[in-house]
């Protein structure tokens, strides 16, 4: 099941002590330096007094301070290459770390602050005590999937459905039976009532071929076809003659595969023909050779990683903030481009508009221009 | 005539363009190119050349010493713009260059993607357009045995041969795709993967029938251990002389999360020997170790003048000289290149002419010195990653990249060539082959480009 990126956050408070400005080292280096927290430059402030154009815009100077919210602390690869809102290492200050749990909850830096953050698969906070994390199980009869929603009728208690979903009771046209969700009309160990089970012989009488006597319309005693078989001909003398896995009757009657492609059981437990048309069996997965980075233009040719494979050739694609600047394997995507003066938003893209200028986000570092500085220095 | 010398990109950047962040405001921002420190050889630092090593069956003759440190590799230079792997507007783009700016003003690269083809432009001869390959595919090699004989291979399947004439195609079987090409004297053999084979001319016993175009899947009878030994190997190029009794194949490792493999690549050459009548044996030639030492484990390309005397390069500068090459022991020189840069194509005139080239147009030149040493090539005029050469002389080479890139050197200077007929598309350019001077082949994304669009 894939985790949503939406979670459900709690403050929290267990956050290790601030550390010392500067580590062990005998002798530091101060790689720049932070600022207060201040009005964030603005385009339209009236603020800006001197500095506004005519237009109303503000001019903006390369500037080697860091903005709001960003610093260099000691164990800063570059300068002003923390975020004190996000940093998991240095969450609202330099060396604050948000200690990890020894729960499942991972631990956030949310507005420089440590938060635990929810599995939304997971256990929920529902009494708003951030100490105590994700308390809540999604069982919970009084938070049934979600906080408050609460199960009042012993009939219907707080299920997981099959899509890994929580309500109270089973969905319409389901009966609840020994903690199942089943269709007592068509149930053979449940037909018409909880614990009604089908005798799979019925009187004892011979039974046609590949098939049994099991529940159907709520009542024991008819003629039902064994898996992955059917009755083809709808002559039940000649019982469910037909077997659902073959190329010729794939899942179903008369369903024949393509030439070239066989009949096999997928994943929810039926017969399909495979592959499909534009793919390509590769020890024994359908899987597309244009597009398939594990497979890309040939079974088991890998693209590796951050590799991507788009019509059968491999490329790298760096995730964000990230790229290959030296084309080595090797090392991949290996230059941090939202930080690095020398790679700022790019390969070869320098901040050297004065000494100082820092990369922030992928971009050279500006601020607002002083009044007599013509527009071309920092303050 | 020789094959399999040219060789294509497996690993191209995209950057991707960042949003301004927190209070960072740009008005007058300033973006500054950096200075192509990689190419000053005065920024590497004692690149020394190193030792010569017995290769195959037999032990190391001499330990081998590594590439000394860079002290700093060089911001490099390469254009932001994002590197898409298909072109952008495919075949059906609009034939106005002008249209790349998409309101009508002129494109800032004109002066070389005129619409009219003329003689000393480069012009589409190949097969894509109507009935011929797509215009997403990617020709990863051109080679051929004369000039009316010519072989290109790639993507998906990709395959064509022209007889001096016209091109045919002769697309294998199930869409997969070629890395390398052997043209041996009547067979042609395709490789996936240097145990995933094709051939044509070959009597394959229980092959079953062959494909419309004469493919069949030929089995390999070995496989070293240390070949599939912990993770796998993605073949990027190979090449055999003619007459060669072993083609050489250049790979790439594939980690998938191996820290070993992340931290001790191993070899990245291999060679592979036909035995009649019908299947091809691998041998390492590289003790594993040994890319440990020396940059061998991730190789991009590889030619060479004879059949006993290879040029193999690869990542993080790697140039291997690979001596006695088609004999029991070959000999393997480790060369300094002068660049941490990863190199993706080679080409060798002589024995004492050979070129390089690679990421952000790095340009390397070989003039047959004693000491284990490229020179510095300064003087290139482009940026864009270079992904193969080829030529006739050390005074006719042609080099092709990144954004329909076309350089030739005619011994004295560089000169941009221009492209005709590509409109607003800049595909990649991953494979050039010439059969003599004036007479070139081009090919990459989508296009198969010759002088005047004659043979």
């Amino acid at each position: 099941m894939h985790r949503t990126i939406a979670r459900q956050v709690v403050p929290f408070a267990l956050v290790v002590p601030f550390l010392s400005l500067f580590g062990g080292c005998g002798t530091s280096v101060v790689l720049g330096e932070s600022v207060e927290a201040g009005a964030p430059p603005s385009f339209t402030s009236p603020d800006a007094g001197a500095a506004s154009l005519d237009a109303g815009l503000t001019r903006y100077c390369p500037s080697n301070k860091c903005p709001e919210g960003f610093t260099t602390c000691p164990s800063s690869v570059f300068a002003c290459d923390v975020n004190l809102q996000t940093d998991i290492n240095n969450c609202g200050a330099c060396g604050s770390q948000c200690a990890k749990l020894q729960t499942v909850e991972e631990v956030e830096c949310v507005d420089g602050r440590c938060v635990v953050v929810c599995d939304p698969y997971g256990n929920m906070d529902c009494d708003g005590i951030a100490d105590n994390g994700c308390e809540t199980p999604r069982s919970d009869s009084k938070n049934c999937g979600a906080c408050g929603n609460v199960c009042s009728d012993p009939e219907r208690p707080c299920l997981r459905l099959d899509d890994d979903s929580y309500q109270c009771g089973c969905p319409a046209g389901l009966t609840l039976c020994d903690g199942r969700c089943v269709d007592l009309s068509t149930d053979d160990g449940n037909c018409g009532a909880c614990g009604t089970r089908c005798a799979s012989e019925g009187d004892g009488g011979p039974r046609p071929t590949n098939m049994y006597y099991g529940c159907t319309t709520s009542e024991c005693g008819h003629l039902k076809c064994n898996q992955h078989t059917a009755d083809c001909d709808h002559d039940t003398e000649t019982g469910c003659e037909v077997f659902l896995g073959s190329t010729e009757n794939c899942g179903a009657c008369g369903h024949a595969c393509a030439p070239g492609q066989g009949c096999f059981l997928n994943f929810s437990g039926r017969y399909e023909c495979r592959c499909a048309e534009g793919q390509t069996s590769c020890n024994g997965a359908c899987v597309d050779l244009a597009t398939d980075a594990n497979n890309c233009g040939s079974c088991g040719y890998r693209c590796g990683t951050n590799g991507i494979c788009t019509f059968g050739t491999c490329s790298r694609e760096c995730p964000i903030g990230k790229a290959d600047c030296n084309g080595n394997a090797a090392d991949g995507c290996e230059v941090n481009t939202q930080s690095d003066p020398r790679n700022c938003g790019g390969c070869g893209i320098v901040c050297d508009a004065i000494d100082g200028q820092a990369c922030v986000g992928g971009r050279c570092t500006v601020e607002p221009c002083a009044e007599d500085d013509g527009g071309t220095l920092a303050r | 005539m020789s094959s399999g010398h040219s060789r294509r990109d497996p690993v191209a950047r995209t950057v991707k363009k960042q949003a301004l962040v927190g209070a960072v405001a740009e008005l007058d921002h300033r973006r500054h190119l950096a200075p192509r420190g990689e190419r000053d050889p005065r920024k590497l630092r004692s690149m020394t050349a190193l030792g010569i090593v017995a290769l195959g069956a037999a032990s190391i003759a001499a330990p081998l010493s590594a590439c000394a440190t860079s002290d700093d590799s060089g911001p490099s230079n390469a254009p932001e713009e994002n590197r898409a792997l298909a072109p952008d507007a495919a075949a059906d783009a609009p034939s106005d260059a002008q249209a790349e700016s998409g309101d009508g003003g002129a494109c800032t690269d004109c002066e070389y993607f005129p619409e009219s083809c003329s003689d000393d432009v480069l012009c589409h001869n190949g097969p894509f357009g109507p009935g011929g390959f797509d215009p997403l595919t990617q020709i990863n090699l051109i080679g051929g045995r004369a000039p009316n004989d010519v072989w290109i291979a790639g993507a998906l399947g990709a395959v064509a041969h022209f007889d001096g004439t016209s091109w045919l195609r002769q697309d294998l079987a199930g869409g997969t795709s070629v890395h390398a090409l052997w043209l041996r004297d009547s067979m042609e053999i395709s490789f996936l993967a240097l145990d995933q084979i094709f051939g044509r001319g070959i009597d394959v016993p229980d092959a079953g029938p062959a494909s419309p175009n004469g493919w069949v899947p030929a089995p390999t009878s070995a496989t070293p251990a240390d070949y599939r030994g912990g993770w796998l190997r993605a073949l990027v190029a190979g090449f055999a002389a003619p007459g060669a009794t072993w083609f050489w194949g250049a790979t790439q490792n594939v980690c998938d999360g191996s820290f070993s493999c992340r931290t001790s690549r191993t070899s990245g050459l291999w060679r592979v020997r036909f035995e009649p009548p019908s299947t091809f044996t691998i041998s390492s030639v590289i003790p594993p170790a040994l890319c440990q030492q020396i940059q061998c484990g991730d190789m991009r390309a590889i030619h060479g003048s004879s059949a006993d005397d290879l040029w193999a390069v690869g990542d993080r500068g790697a140039i291997l000289r690979i001596g006695d090459a088609d004999s029991d022991t070959p000999q393997l020189r480790a060369f300094n290149s002068q660049t941490w840069n990863a190199l993706y194509g080679v080409w060798a005139a002589s024995s004492s002419d050979a070129w390089a080239v690679g990421k952000d147009g790095v340009v390397r030149h070989y003039a047959g010195a004693a000491a284990a040493l490229w020179d510095v090539v300064s003087d290139v005029p482009t940026t864009n990653d270079l992904f193969a050469v080829s030529g006739t002389s050390s005074s006719d080479v042609w080099v092709v990249g990144d954004a329909a890139t076309v350089l030739h050197y005619d011994g004295k200077a560089w000169s941009r060539i221009k492209i005709a007929g590509l409109g607003a598309r800049r595909p990649k350019l991953t494979a050039v082959w010439t059969t003599s001077p004036g007479h070139v082949w081009i090919g990459g994304q989508g296009v198969l480009l010759s002088l005047g669009g004659k043979p």
